[in-house]
């Protein structure tokens, strides 16, 4: 059963099975949601429901319309996406996408289309798509798949039902971690890390993170604010673009939240392995002070993300986390 | 799976499929072909989900069982073989093993599992057609098809029948692009299903498929529908073409009935002096004015960068005089598919959808609008 594949959204699924239950799905669905959440995934739940004849508002799985669509060869699914050396969907993709949705479905009721991302869309391709997005030829279903809807126009947001997807909870990423085979420990390592994102937790690779974690700690270790040079190398070395750089700080929140722990007697952490080095930092200061440089690591990352120049940021963060040392 | 065939049957069959298979990579089975070794023949699939083709061919089946491999190379393989028998061969893991004389090939194919479902076709649910009828009835409404691919209920023929009050089939073909419309009329022996009494939209691609088909040679062809299909079988191969979703406006309403000034001409000349005169007229619209009067027509163009032309020709005609502009284009088009030695056309006024047909026939009708000049 597709839908219950579905981790921690479960309203929306709800919502959707009802609309399958009832006969009245949308023709045009923008689902919104960081990468890696599910919004695929029930995606494809969806059009297997609608295509599958088992049940009135799910699918079975296992017969050979369900095993095309979750194997990404049914013919009635088309999707749209940036071609391999393209950054945007063009308006020739759009227009191939609703010559191919004008025919009649080829062995499904009806016929369905994936936009992902959606907000890749061209101002050009997206206002070609608005006429058929309204009225899609025959009773087909046109799904737009987005991390943020407020980058679409809003005449295309306007057309579509929204369903926003919340990222997932370190407790499901943990589950599914779990379940595609990963040992208790590692899987709890990288939970937290992936801000709801599956997409992410998998790619976080863990013997890289560990590599990288001991990276920190040493040179996190070494910085001496009374040789300002080593406080400076270590913000070049770790600095990167600002994609590595909000990683990094993601790391240190999560040093200085098991330290925070550390400090009040819990034995909660997530970096087991730095356990010792950790321990440090919990002890070399008051919880206060912990706190307040916790503060200074999220300033910080809110800094880089909006555009702030990501070895000017460290510089200064590491001033700050040197300065009682 | 394992059989023999001969090396030009098997080189026709693979060749008549090459139109066929996907040149887009959206889906990398529909570049492939279909082989099924059956008891008795080989059948030979292939399609780009909106027209597929299914052919059987006799062939020497050492065991059953079927493969799909890559159509293009497969062709250019056996193109370059010696003539001689082929025999053709699967092995573990969806490898394919061909043997020719002393070639040989290795070539790895895709699981037949993942190749879109084929419509089952039924022979007693179709009905017989002549190819001559059918391959005429697409030249007359083909020219008119719409090309502006967002009117997609346009972008095809829309065929209907229409039961005759002494009982017999009429089946009607029609296009139009909002600027002229064409319909095309034969009768049918025989019964036809529930679609085509509905009325059916056929695709563009399809219907330049299906007119090869008719091109090939005379004599009967088979026509029916399956699922959301349209199938054609002729001899052993089958057409099935995907219809298109959508409904076809009412063409009736637009077919003019107070068009009461009738002027005949002969096709080969008027033709000519259209021709003429459409080589002075603007690049992009091509208008031409008819100015008919008791005299003859009058036709004329000009172009302020060029110059201007004029052509008078006689014709009886007793009506009012009458001035209308036409594109010359759609003027010849029309021309060049009806097959009678005269034609009539009917106007109103100036402004109004003007009528063509062929004179003392009523297989093919054509609208079409003037222009303001």
């Amino acid at each position: 059963m597709p839908f219950a594949d579905i981790l921690g959204h479960e309203r929306i699924v709800e919502v959707l099975r009802r609309s399958l239950r009832t006969g009245k799905t949308a023709h045009s669905y923008l689902f919104e949601g960081i990468s890696g959440c599910g919004r695929k995934k029930t995606t494809l739940a969806l059009i297997q429901g609608m295509f599958c004849q088992s049940a009135d508002d799910d699918a079975c799985g296992v017969c050979p319309s369900c095993r095309k669509v979750a194997g990404g060869s049914h013919a009635d699914i088309h999707i749209v996406e940036p071609l391999p050396d393209k950054r945007d969907i063009s308006i020739d993709q759009l227009r191939e996408m609703q010559r191919t949705l004008s025919l009649r479905p080829y062995e499904a009721p009806r016929k369905a289309c994936i936009i992902e991302p959606a907000e890749r869309m061209s101002v050009n391709a997206a206002n070609s798509l608005l006429k058929t997005l309204e009225e899609p030829p025959g009773d087909a279903l046109i799904i737009l798949l987005t991390e943020n809807a407020g980058l679409l126009l809003p005449t295309i947001r306007s057309r579509c039902q929204l369903i926003r997807f919340a990222p997932l909870s370190p407790e499901h990423i943990l589950t599914l971690l779990e379940q595609s085979g990963m040992d208790a420990d590692t899987a709890s390592l990288i939970a937290p890390m992936s801000g709801g994102s599956m997409q992410k937790a998998i790619e976080l690779d863990n013997e890289s993170l560990a590599a990288r974690r001991e990276n920190v700690i040493s040179r996190l270790s070494q910085m001496n604010i009374n040789k300002i040079a080593s406080v400076f190398d270590a913000a070049e070395a770790l600095s990167g673009n600002r994609e590595e750089t909000l990683e990094l700080l993601d790391l240190l929140i999560s040093f200085y939240r098991d330290a925070l722990h550390l400090a009040a007697g819990s034995g909660e952490i997530v970096n087991r392995s730095a356990r010792s080095a950790i321990e440090t930092i919990a002890t070399r200061r008051p919880i206060s002070r912990t706190m307040e440089l916790l503060e200074a690591i999220c300033q910080t990352r809110r800094d880089v993300q909006r555009n702030a120049n990501p070895k000017l940021a460290l510089d200064h963060l590491f001033m700050n986390i040197a300065a009682e040392t | 799976m394992e059989f023999r065939i001969d090396k030009e049957q098997f080189l026709k069959a693979l060749q008549k499929i090459q139109g066929i298979v996907e040149k887009r990579t959206s889906m990398p089975i529909l570049s492939n072909v279909l082989l099924e070794a059956t008891e008795t023949s080989l059948l030979v699939t292939a399609t780009d989900l909106e027209v597929g083709m299914k052919s059987s061919y006799s062939a020497e089946v050492v065991a059953t069982g079927k493969i799909t491999v890559s159509a293009k190379k497969l062709y250019e393989i056996v193109k370059e073989l010696p003539n001689q028998q082929i025999v053709f061969s699967t092995k573990d893991n969806d490898w394919v093993e061909i043997k020719c004389g002393k070639v040989q090939f290795n070539i790895v194919g895709l699981s037949p599992d993942e190749f879109p479902y084929f419509p089952d076709v039924k022979e007693e649910s179709l009905f017989e057609i002549e190819s001559s009828l059918l391959r005429g009835m697409i030249e007359k409404t083909s020219y008119a098809i719409c090309t502006d691919e967002t009117k997609y209920n346009l972008n095809g023929i829309f065929a209907k029948v229409e039961v005759k009050q002494d009982g017999i089939n009429c089946l009607k073909m029609v296009s139009t692009d909002g600027h002229r419309l064409s319909i095309a009329s034969g009768n049918l022996k025989g019964s036809v299903g529930p679609e085509l009494l509905k009325g059916v939209i056929l695709p563009k691609k399809g219907i330049y498929e299906m007119k090869k088909i008719t091109d090939e040679e005379g004599g009967m062809l088979l026509f029916g529908f399956l699922d959301n299909s349209a199938v054609i079988k002729r001899g052993d191969s089958y057409m099935v073409m995907r219809l298109v979703d959508g409904e076809f406006p009412d063409y009736n309403r637009v077919i003019p009935t107070a068009n009461n000034q009738v002027v005949t001409v002969n096709k080969e000349n008027f033709s000519h002096s259209v021709r003429r005169m459409a080589i002075l007229s603007s690049e992009k619209f091509k208008g031409i004015m008819l100015e008919i009067s008791d005299n003859g027509i009058k036709i004329s163009s000009s172009n302020p960068e060029l110059g201007d032309a004029m052509e008078e020709i006689d014709v009886e005609y007793h009506g009012d005089p009458i001035s209308v502009r036409f594109n010359a284009r759609y003027l010849l088009d029309v021309l060049s598919v009806a097959e009678t030695e005269r034609v009539d056309m009917r106007f109103r006024d100036e402004l109004s959808p003007s009528i063509i047909v062929p004179e003392n026939s009523e297989s093919f009708l054509a609208v079409i609008m003037p222009m303001r000049l």
